[in-house]
């Protein structure tokens, strides 16, 4: 699972990393005094160091909770995200950590109870409704098993019952969702591309049939579920492909109880979308022809019609109420 | 013969190479300032004396033949060492390396699932009380030191073979139990060769330019700007599959290297 394990002298006798130690004991483990000294470091390749990840155990500092970018989520309301690690086990070709970061080196940041002071006192800041995205640096339940995320974080949620959140993710680790009594205020956001695009670029990515079988299995245990329809990856038959997974979706899920659905763009910082290209020279993603507006790279064949005519298949499934368009990727 | 075309050997003595440089068929071919081995595949040897410094420089040094070709290689250091408590002959590859001296420390990545590795001490002198349970050694610091400034971190490798521990001490270290033990290893070392040779040599190839490519900036004046927009536009149209297409343009006639560029660009911006 992973090829070794860095751990910050800091964090070493804390009882979650003594935890992950015990269970990865055939896996070298070694320390380092800030994790910045593996993550950060130049002359290192992301598309290498996706062959053989290693984990990095960390303590973060600073501010862990931050506002969240303009048009991210599905409220107009005050949100925030946070990150209790950074990239992911998984591997899509599409996705802008690989431009973000220099190493493709899983962190977690194991002071959760840092991260959990200040969400409580950004909830307790405001009188306004608040939302916290937990996903954007990382898939947040691909390594549950490990981080045990949830476990810990839904109690801070329960107990402040006027914030949502948000749990972005293409995993199907849920178990630990299910032995928790299900939160109004808590929302499992499940992504998806359509099949093509999915074969092509999810690589160890669930399959999209378990991951909407995860899916029901959390509404039926009265879990709010969300459906984030990003990146939307423009190729022939677009609709036809989306069709196929709209039906797939919607019948096998109570539509009207979804919490939201939203359509993203494949969009990314030109930077980043840069990095990427010298990653992968020979993808043939990255070989299309792009626009670049406001210092934001997306497919130049992917225009508003298009995005419009997507939207108004789906609004064939969910209600407007239900809708939106994430601006940001 | 084994043939590691993309593979450098950072080696500090004569004997611990000589097996390596058997088995390789590699040939001397320089032998001023280093003694510099390479075979008809393309593997590179230096040996670079003993020590922190002495690494450091032969390492620069052999960067220094290769700064013509602009692909990396990878790069292995392989020697003896001294440990507290691994068995003599036992095979260990660095996790983390510690320049004793300056505190700094390096971590190569951990690209040898089936090797059991160890945090390897680069020191001055011999150690010979041994106070951690890890490796020690000469030359691996300053091995990394130079190494990382000419490739990426992935392609670099540090192989220790324990010569010496806290029942075995430096006194019954001779030639004959370097030769015994480097042998006993060779086919670790080789086969630790060829996972770092498939590993720069598949990154290589996912960024080669075509010999088409190399054609056209002989026959056309290109800048350097304009070189690297060729290059670029052969990997667009390799990577969507229109090899073919990139060609047929190439091949019309053209009054220069900026109307290629234009001509390629609209093609592939229009599909």
């Amino acid at each position: 699972m992973f090829s070794a394990i860095y751990i910050e002298e800091e964090v070493q006798a804390q009882e979650r990393v003594q935890e992950i130690l015990e269970r990865f004991a055939e896996i070298p483990q070694i320390q380092c005094e800030r994790y910045g000294e593996i993550f950060n470091r130049k002359a290192q390749n992301f598309r290498l160091q996706k062959k053989f990840p290693a984990l990095i155990l960390a303590k973060k500092y600073g501010n862990l909770v931050l506002p969240s970018p303009e048009g991210y989520g599905f409220e107009k309301a005050k949100s925030y995200y946070f990150s209790h690690m950074l990239n992911c086990v998984y591997d899509c070709r599409y996705c802008f950590l690989q431009g973000m970061y220099r190493s493709a080196n899983y962190v977690l940041f194991v002071n959760y109870e840092d991260f959990a002071v200040q969400i409580e006192q950004s909830i307790g800041d405001t009188s306004e409704p608040t939302v916290y995205y937990s996903g954007y640096d990382c898939d947040s339940l691909a390594l549950e098993p490990v981080s045990k995320f949830c476990e810990y974080f839904l109690p801070v949620f329960q107990r402040n019952s006027d914030a949502v959140l948000e749990i972005r993710t293409k995993s199907t680790q849920i178990r630990n969702i299910l032995h928790h009594e299900p939160l109004t205020n808590c929302v499992i956001a499940m992504s998806f591309t359509a099949h093509d695009a999915s074969n092509e670029y999810e690589h160890k990515v669930p399959t999209i049939a378990k991951r909407i079988e995860a899916l029901q299995k959390l509404q039926k245990a009265g879990w709010s579920i969300a459906i984030r329809f990003e990146p939307i990856i423009w190729e022939a038959q677009l609709l036809e492909k989306y069709r196929r997974l709209f039906d797939e979706l919607f019948q096998a899920l109570d539509a009207s109880a979804i919490h939201s659905v939203s359509v993203g763009e494949f969009r990314m910082p030109a930077g980043f979308y840069k990095n990427i290209v010298k990653l992968y020279p020979d993808e043939a993603l990255f070989a299309r022809a792009t626009k670049s507006e406001e210092g934001m790279v997306s497919l130049q064949n992917q225009d508003q019609q298009d995005v419009q005519q997507l939207e108004q298949l789906l609004l064939g499934y969910v209600s407007s109420d239900q809708y939106y368009r994430c601006a940001q990727e | 013969m084994n043939s590691f075309s993309n593979l450098n050997l950072v080696i500090a003595h004569k004997l611990e190479a000589e097996l390596l440089i058997k088995h390789l068929a590699l040939e001397l071919i320089a032998e001023d300032k280093y003694k510099i081995y390479r075979n008809t595949g393309g593997t590179q040897l230096i040996v670079s004396g003993m020590g922190y410094g002495n690494a450091r420089d032969a390492t620069e040094y052999l960067a220094g033949m290769d700064s013509e070709s602009e692909e990396p290689r990878a790069w292995l250091n392989v020697g003896i060492a001294g440990h507290q408590s691994a068995e003599i002959g036992s095979c260990l590859v660095a996790n983390k390396i510690i320049h004793k001296v300056s505190g700094d420390c390096a971590f190569p990545a951990m690209i040898f699932p089936n090797l059991r590795s160890s945090e390897v001490m680069t020191v001055d002198e011999p150690e010979l009380e041994y106070p951690r349970d890890i490796a020690y050694e000469m030359e691996a610091a300053g091995f990394w030191a130079a190494a990382v400034k000419h490739s990426s971190l992935e392609f670099l490798q540090c192989l220790k073979i324990i010569s010496d521990n806290k029942n075995h001490s430096t006194d019954r270290v001779n030639s004959d139990l370097i030769r015994t033990i480097i042998n006993d290893n060779l086919h670790t070392i080789l086969h630790c060769c060829e996972q770092l040779q498939q590993l720069c040599g598949q990154f290589n190839e996912s960024g080669r330019i075509d010999e088409a490519v190399a054609a056209l900036i002989k026959r056309f004046h290109f800048t350097v700007t304009q070189e690297h927009q060729l290059e670029r536009l052969w990997q667009r149209y390799s990577a969507l599959g229109k090899a073919d297409e990139f060609l047929r343009v190439t091949s019309q006639d053209h009054d220069s290297a900026k109307c290629i560029i234009n001509e390629l660009d609209k093609q592939i911006e229009t599909e």
